[in-house]
């Protein structure tokens, strides 16, 4: 090839090189953490052990106390604050991605429905970084939401009204989701507890531990369409050790009568504790 | 975290844009490309006990991703069920002018050209992954390049009097 040719070749390359570089739009940026918890999903086990507790405490109803709460208007006393669903911004793309993925909102027409109403509505700050939180309502009436770099899910809205038939599953008051890791003694943590609560006149929530001691944990209010509160809480090392775990969390009215609560299947070893959530 | 999911890490970082932007015209949206870019990297890192080392990581990425994208394609109603790779910009009407000399190439040609200019990989990489020798890699992309310089307007003539590629 001459050398006039290789010039015009280099020319042409960056020409189009140029060209194409004009022709698409800035990507999002990228997130490692995203696809970490993606291909923990698809490899069929979570990166961090992660237990939904609180459905499956539903589906029993032995470990949660339903106390006969009709939905009342307005929000609960006590929270940290309300947020109004309708003047939240728009869920962030990477929450819309989620939210795509859980096939939320327009589940009869792609797998890629219509995110538009998926809101960002709240940043939990907790000593290992920002968590945000995002929902979207679901043509049930149910909602979805996800908390970055925790975990995400869906909430079924099932029939508040007991007393249950066999095979039948109680409502879920409390929604919860932990994380644990192994302590150096191996025994199973929780290090991080979030999750939902749909009690509309619960006015505090509380964890509670193997030593008997308790805590408060505060938790903001989305307005409808999603009418549910939200909590992430981090628990401290202290915490960790076996006999001051967590064991439960509650949720009280205003006068200190408990509403609803959910245990914990706090167990020696990990192993035992999968055994014991499935 | 280990080696391999390092190394992985370390192409998603350097290489996301690349990524989002050539897979975008394989999905036909920018959005879709980012789920897609996530979704591959997110299936080579639970797959990254399988990868051989026979060949660069990113190549080996770049085949998953494609055929991810071509998996979430065919899921998008407005694209059909169309199963063919047939690459486009994503937003044609930014550069309706490439657009159509792009449409004119055929779907094959088309990618090549795609991993090369968008992309920006090299004529190695983009025979790995489309499973072709390094010698049809030049070929198609010299047999690309002179249809886009004549739909484009790039003659010798153009360049020289312009003086941009000097």
């Amino acid at each position: 090839m001459s050398s006039s040719n290789v010039h015009r070749l280099r020319s042409l390359d960056e020409l189009l090189r140029n060209r194409f570089a004009g022709a698409f739009a800035e990507p999002t940026p990228p997130d490692w953490q995203a696809v970490r918890s993606r291909a923990a999903e698809l490899a069929g086990r979570p990166s961090r052990r992660r237990w939904h507790v609180g459905v499956l405490a539903a589906a029993t109803a032995a470990v949660v106390t339903v106390a006969a709460t009709a939905a009342i208007g307005g929000p609960p006393r006590g929270v940290v604050g309300v947020i109004d669903f309708f003047k939240s911004k728009p869920a962030a793309r990477h929450a819309r991605t989620a939210f795509s993925r859980m096939n939320v909102l327009a589940p009869s027409r792609s797998a890629f429905g219509d995110t538009a109403q998926a809101r960002q509505i709240y940043v939990f700050h907790l000593a290992n970084g920002d968590h945000t939180l995002s929902v979207a309502p679901v043509d049930s009436g149910s909602f979805c939401w996800t908390l970055s770099d925790f975990s995400n899910g869906c909430q079924t809205i099932l029939s508040s009204h007991g007393p249950y038939k066999a095979g039948e599953v109680a409502p879920v008051k409390i929604g919860l989701i932990y994380t644990d890791i192994p302590t150096p003694t191996m025994q199973q943590a929780p290090v991080q507890i979030g999750g939902n609560i749909r009690v509309a006149s619960a006015t505090s929530l509380q964890v509670q531990f193997e030593d008997g001691s308790t805590t408060t944990v505060p938790f903001i209010w989305v307005s409808r369409p999603i009418d549910a509160g939200f909590f992430l809480y981090e628990l401290p090392r202290d915490r960790w050790a076996a006999g001051k775990r967590p064991i439960a969390v509650a949720a009280f009215g205003t006068n200190g009568q408990l509403l609803a609560r959910v245990t914990f299947s706090v167990t020696s070893t990990l192993e035992e504790s999968a055994g014991a959530s499935r | 975290m280990g080696a391999a999911e390092a190394a992985l890490e370390d192409v998603y970082r350097r290489r996301h844009q690349a990524f989002a932007k050539a897979l975008a015209s394989v999905t036909g949206s920018a959005d879709l490309a980012d789920e897609v870019v996530q979704e591959s990297f997110a299936r080579a890192l639970a797959a990254r006990t399988r990868y051989r080392g026979d060949a660069p990581l990113e190549a080996w990425v770049w085949r998953i991703a494609i055929r991810t994208a071509l998996e979430f394609r065919r899921r998008r109603p407005e694209f059909g069920a169309d199963e063919h790779l047939d690459p486009q910009l994503p937003e044609p009407e930014g550069d309706p002018e490439l657009t159509a000399a792009i449409r004119r190439l055929p779907p094959r040609r088309r990618l090549v050209v795609l991993l090369r200019y968008v992309a920006d990989l090299s004529y190695a990489d983009i025979a790995r992954i489309c499973g072709i020798s390094e010698g049809t890699v030049a070929a198609t992309l010299a047999q690309a390049r002179e249809g886009l310089a004549e739909d484009l307007g790039y003659s010798p003539t153009t360049r020289l009097s312009t003086g941009s590629t000097k």
